[in-house]
């Protein structure tokens, strides 16, 4: 087959190679690196889909490498880094900004010393505790992209857990005012996405409503005012 | 050069448990060092739980019930004194990760739930479906986060300690993602970087980069290591990859069935079944392939696991992520079909020397290392399942701690012009260096050498032609070039580094295991097939003096229980 990968800032760009129809995009990689340019640079480590380490872009759709077959990619594959993050090199994009993105968000939970959990309190949070930090999703937010005040899919989604958790006593109905998850259009990138199909634009809808029902937030009647258009 | 209390090394469970620990005091300065992003680390793969006596789902298990298992499964090998101190702080340690978020799987009334284990007596591993670590290592990243004394160095990889002989006084690091080499000065370090199972290339269910980083450099500065040899294999390793399928699988009730349609474990274990320790049932998948009852042949052999008669609803409740895995990496789903399956290296029980198990202290004072980059010891010669994640919480607790009190009482040392240029010119001469020896070849080389002649069955011959081929390999190393010759994430150059630590680490193992002429837990010797308590009940500690190795051993602490035969 034939692999085209944008490299940054130079390299080979163009390789041929036969691999198993079975072979997954990382093996592909990590067989190009061994056997026709070691220069070739990307990120892996778990190899199972649970480290969020390897997202890359194939054939225009963001991925993570470990993940996908070779063979439901087609004959010919180009493969890019995401988007929205700065380049470092070949398919490594700066990540720093994910972590950075939670810190100032605060998305942590201030433990309570009395509690009681059932198990129903955890159902509703579960999905959202699966959340493997790829990054994917911020990659393809047409809202995060112009730069607005929007948390973004991946804060909101991993916030969304802490937000109905009986142990959690931090004031994160306040946090969540401030990612303003009412600028989401809504558009379902993230959750087209996603590689853990987690739903994220289903947790920022619930969250936007958390606010309005909470006061905090007014909903618009019919309008798509309270959108941020 | 910057100054730090506390140096933590690596930032997985361990390491982001030490840290928070040491934090706990807002004047203490915690460094977390770590050569990809905290929750990368593989914490994140343990899939099925860890053990606590609780006693929620039995109410006769107890923090000794835990010990005994432990140390049966250990076959004798552990410390009891250790194990025991494990056991009585495992159910508070369980009970502060839930205040911190941790969303166990529970129990109707809000207690939280418990599962059966290979080897336990008890249904006692607490679990939060199967992906327990990496709820586990997601909630203890985000406590840390939350500490306004812990700084992060994301993609930094550890190349060198300094020290005096005495007291060590930093680490030397290599920054990815620009090319420096950064020194932080710390009154003390703590070594949590992980096991070094990598070192089977090929069939490892370990994450990429379980290389054994700060197990090489402790050896390489004069820290011995202990029990090496034994290495788990665990039994479920899917057939192509070596991708891990969860013990839960068997906890939950799976079965494992030869090519005759037999549940085997019946000839092996015929109490226990499928839930016998991960070793007896490593070497009975292996006995079965070798006396023709697996399918396929050679290294493609495989037994299946299967899970049908657990139903769909329970698959998908209890084992999710099995499911997932098993789609997605063997193209099989165990609601319809069984799971094509194999032994694969899984786990060291052995590593950086302990000295004191109440602070995890190394000889060098101010060392401290803490999870499976350390050697306490609470496995001995095998580890229970769930017992991994336990141990790193409870011991990487207690070395914050230490680190932490140790820090108040000490000044930094100085540290010369010399040490720090040393780094720099170490990384200097890589990127000089010449030669044709492909990088590849070598390391796919180490792992057929491990797998066969290190693995499930060894004996005198395989061991001291593996400790000769590798004792090559590290020659060989020496001319592999750097071919990508960038200061900018070059993972060219972090793999050369990362090689020349599985192979030193490969070798020592080849080694210990060499010498130990007995068979104990996951180490089998055809030539030595009994336990052998009068020559053997006793660790095994391995020094690097230059380019030889020396052994020395060490007495087990047995407080409570004699050994006895094990059987299951």
């Amino acid at each position: 087959m034939v692999v085209r990968i944008k490299r940054h800032p130079a390299g080979r760009e163009e390789f041929n190679v036969d691999m198993e129809p079975k072979a997954t995009l990382l093996e592909l990689l990590i067989k190009l690196k061994e056997e026709e340019d070691p220069t070739l640079t990307f990120r892996s480590m778990c190899r199972a889909g649970i480290c969020g380490t390897c997202a890359v872009k194939v054939n225009g759709k963001p991925v993570l490498a470990c993940s996908v077959r070779v063979e439901n990619l087609g004959e010919e594959l180009f493969i890019e880094p995401l988007e929205g993050y700065r380049i470092i090199k070949d398919l490594a994009v700066e990540h720093e900004t994910i972590y950075e993105r939670l810190r100032l968000a605060k998305v942590w939970l201030m433990p309570a010393q009395e509690y009681e959990v059932l198990p129903h309190h955890l159902e509703r949070v579960s999905r959202s505790h699966e959340c493997i930090l790829c990054g994917i999703c911020d990659s393809v937010c047409p809202v995060l992209q112009t730069g607005s005040s929007f948390g973004g899919p991946l804060v909101l989604t991993r916030l969304y857990k802490h937000l109905y958790d009986p142990r959690n006593i931090k004031q994160d109905l306040e946090n969540l005012f401030g990612l303003n998850p009412q600028l989401c259009t809504h558009c379902m990138n993230c959750s087209y996405a996603c590689p853990k199909r987690l739903m994220p634009e289903a947790h920022i809808r619930e969250e936007e409503l958390l606010l309005v029902d909470k006061g905090l937030l007014r909903k618009e009647s019919g309008g798509f005012e309270f959108l941020g258009f | 050069m910057r100054d730090y209390d506390v140096v933590v090394v690596g930032a997985g469970g361990a390491g982001l448990r030490t840290a928070i620990e040491s934090a706990r005091d807002p004047s203490i300065r915690v460094a977390v060092v770590s050569k990809v992003y905290p929750t990368r680390s593989h914490t994140g793969a343990a899939q099925g739980g860890l053990n606590a006596a609780l006693g929620n789902a039995d109410p006769s298990d107890s923090p000794e019930a835990h010990a005994f298992d432990t140390i049966k499964g250990s076959d004798f090998l552990a410390d009891q004194d250790a194990v025991y101190f494990m056991c009585q702080q495992a159910p508070e340690v369980v009970y502060e990760l839930d205040r911190w978020g941790v969303p166990f799987s529970r129990l109707p009334d809000g207690r939280i739930a418990q599962r059966p284990f290979g080897g336990a007596s008890f249904p006692r591993t607490v679990f939060s479906a199967d992906r327990t670590g990496h709820v586990l290592l997601h909630t203890l990243f985000e406590q840390a986060l939350a500490r306004e004394n812990i700084d992060f160095f994301n993609e930094f990889f550890l190349l060198d300690l300094l020290h005096d002989g005495q007291r060590v006084k930093g680490v030397v690091l290599y920054d990815i993602k620009n090319g420096e080499v950064i020194t932080l000065r710390a009154k003390a370090v703590v070594l949590a970087t992980g096991g070094f199972a990598r070192i089977y290339w090929q069939r490892s269910t370990n994450a990429i980069g379980n290389t054994g980083d700060g197990v090489a450099v402790a050896f390489r500065n004069g820290i011995p290591l202990k029990d090496i040899e034994f290495i788990q294999f665990h039994p479920t390793g899917l057939s192509k990859t070596g991708i891990l399928l969860s013990e839960a699988c068997r906890g939950e009730g799976g079965y494992l069935i030869n090519k005759l349609g037999e549940r085997f474990m019946q000839r092996y274990a015929p109490a226990k079944m499928e839930l016998a320790p991960r070793d007896m049932v490593s070497r009975a998948i292996e006995y079965e392939i070798r006396e023709g009852r697996g399918f396929g042949e050679g290294t493609s052999a495989y037994v299946l696991l299967d899970l049908r008669h657990l139903g769909e609803a329970k698959i998908k409740e209890r084992l999710p992520q099995v499911r997932q895995l098993a789609i997605d990496f063997e193209g099989v789903d165990p609601v319809y079909d069984p799971v094509p399956i194999r032994p694969t290296a899984h786990y060291c029980m052995g590593g950086i020397h302990i000295e004191n198990y109440k602070t995890s202290s190394t000889p060098l004072e101010g060392l401290y290392a803490v999870g499976e980059c350390a050697c306490v010891s609470v496995h001995g010669a095998n580890r229970l399942g769930g017992n991994s994640l336990i141990e790193l919480l409870v011991f990487g607790k207690f070395a914050g701690i230490s680190a932490r009190e140790y820090a108040k009482q000490v000044d930094f040392l100085p540290i010369t012009q010399g040490e720090l240029r040393k780094g720099e010119e170490y990384i200097e001469k890589l990127f000089k260096r010449e030669g044709t020896e492909k990088l590849a070849d070598i390391r796919r080389r180490m792992g057929e050498i491990t797998w066969e002649k290190v693995g499930i069955f060894r004996d005198e011959k395989s061991l001291s032609s593996a400790y000769e081929e590798l004792s090559e390999l590290l020659e060989r190393w020496e001319r592999i070039p750097v071919v990508d010759k960038s200061r900018i994430f070059n993972t060219n150059l972090i793999e050369l580094l990362e090689l020349r630590n599985m192979l030193e680490l490969a070798r020592a193992v080849a080694f210990c295991a060499l010498h130990r002429r007995e068979s104990r837990g996951g180490h089998y010797r055809e030539d030595f097939p009994e336990r052998d308590d009068d020559n053997f009940l006793k660790h095994s500690l391995v020094w690097q003096d230059g380019d030889r190795l020396r052994l020395e051993y060490k007495e087990v602490r047995i407080t409570h229980h004699q050994p006895a035969e094990r059987k299951y």
